[in-house]
């Protein structure tokens, strides 16, 4: 357990000292602040910028994806890098088993995955409550918070980490990159509506909807809420699972 | 100048044209599976394509994070000629699996003539590739040139609504996915092929200054 602490203690840390990833962050809030910033001209142009809950909920199902996307390929080199530097071997010549190694990168991948969404999901939402020409209080915007942490985040990170971490490790890289690229691009062009969202979208399906909805389509569909979460968390676990089970990808034990 | 083409070929490996074939044919097979709600063609060959081949370009065709790039500059006579030659054979393979698929894709569903498909195709594929090209010139990390391309890619994909503003339809890079509400996108077409012309300018004069 020990060793695999350290694993995850190295990869974690060394992720938070690559400037790209503030590079990254940065970006994806500069954005972000463009669309959702509570200025006269976009308190007119979106309706429902007022309330709080619809900000966070903006932020998580929109913005995020941009954010999503940049540490998808920031964590999609870290098997691959190992292998090409020869680290790899050096660490199966070592006493360090194979599910240390593999669970290291994974959980380390979801906690930065995890911290870097909630920076961002906190510094908006904070430039929101001090800029907001309104008065907001601030349970107004804690509870949207921490359901977007639960019904987003954490689901969120764990698709994301895992899938960029565990397929690069078996396929192409670059074979990689397309399919995200793919699926991150569906997401993108997806506009929300009253209709039931596609469930494999990562960032926008309708898991989102536990935290806000629009007043005139106030219905929630738990079957597709549940179906959106069951595909982010299940994949993830199916993608972090088939790295235990390629033999071939430590020495034999 | 055919042994160097065969060489970057060798270069490239054959996982390029098992990924590149695969990709053709999952096109394909979505353009027979997609249904009429799908406007297929500027998604597959506006949208999606260009950014596979600057996938292509940056992964493949990578310069400075090549392990051999100092090697390179050092002793070739113009780095320039390296770069351009390494981007065309790129571009050129990944645009014939993209031809590949038009074909295959008209043949399911025809819906726009060939050179229709192509000028769709050619200027924001140009365009992306080309700025891949010049961040491949100027970062030595692998894989950052394709990253900061497919995060432009996202976010021109995700401001659509910009569209509103006087003027950015004709620089906004899918015009065609996006609408083309007064029928521009033949001027909007021009333009970005200027810009990833522009952009060429800039490789050149970054390759005389390693040079």
């Amino acid at each position: 357990m020990r060793k695999m602490f350290s694993v995850l203690h190295y990869e974690y840390k060394m992720q938070f000292k690559r400037l790209v990833t503030w590079g990254v962050l940065l970006v994806a809030t500069a954005l972000s602040l463009l669309d959702n910033f509570p200025s006269a001209g976009n308190l007119a142009r979106l309706e429902f910028l007022n309330e709080p809950a619809y900000f966070v909920y903006r932020i998580v199902s929109l913005d995020s994806l941009v954010l999503l996307f940049g540490l998808m390929f920031l964590l999609a080199g870290r098997i691959p890098i190992d292998t090409k530097t020869g680290m790899k071997s050096l660490l199966m010549s070592s006493a360090l088993r194979k599910w240390q190694y593999v669970l290291g990168k994974l959980l380390s991948g979801f906690l930065y995955v995890f911290t870097i969404q909630c920076i961002f999901l906190l510094l908006n939402t904070t430039i929101y409550f001090i800029a907001a020409p309104f008065r907001i209080s601030l349970i107004e915007c804690i509870v949207p918070l921490v359901k977007a942490i639960f019904v987003s985040l954490v689901p969120t990170s764990l698709f994301v980490s895992f899938c960029s971490i565990a397929l690069p490790g078996m396929i192409d890289i670059r074979l990689f990159y397309i399919l995200a690229a793919i699926l991150f691009g569906f997401n993108a062009t997806y506009v929300g509506s009253a209709e039931a969202m596609p469930f494999y979208l990562i960032t926008s399906g309708d898991l989102v909807r536990l935290i806000w909805v629009h007043p005139r389509w106030p219905f929630v569909d738990m079957g597709n809420v549940i179906a959106n979460g069951f595909f982010l968390v299940g994949s993830s676990l199916v993608f972090g699972s088939l790295l235990f089970l390629k033999h071939k990808f430590w020495r034999s034990e | 100048m055919k042994a160097r083409i065969e060489s970057e070929v060798k270069i490239f490996g054959i996982n390029f044209f098992i990924v590149s074939a695969a990709f053709t044919v999952a096109m394909i097979v979505l353009s027979i599976i997609a249904g009429d709600l799908l406007d297929f063609y500027p998604v597959s060959f506006e949208v999606i394509f260009p950014f596979f081949v600057t996938i292509v370009v940056g992964e493949w065709g990578k310069t400075r994070a090549d392990s051999n790039f100092d090697i390179i500059a050092a002793q070739s006579k113009s780095l320039f000629k390296w770069v351009l030659l390494r981007y065309i054979i790129a571009f050129a393979i990944s645009s014939l699996f993209a031809a590949f698929s038009m074909a295959g894709a008209s043949i399911m569903r025809y819906e726009m003539p060939i050179w229709e498909l192509i000028v769709l195709y050619f200027p924001p594929t140009f365009f992306l590739s080309s700025l891949c090209a010049l961040l491949g010139i100027i970062c030595r990390q692998e894989h950052t040139a394709t990253l900061v391309c497919g995060v432009i890619w996202l976010i021109i994909l995700l401001t659509r609504s910009l569209l509103r503003f006087p003027g950015v339809e004709y620089v906004y890079l899918f015009i065609r996915f996006a609408g083309d509400q007064n029928n521009i996108w033949l001027w909007n077409k021009g333009i970005v092929t200027l810009a990833g012309l522009s952009l060429w300018c800039v490789i050149y004069w970054k390759c005389k200054r390693v040079d």
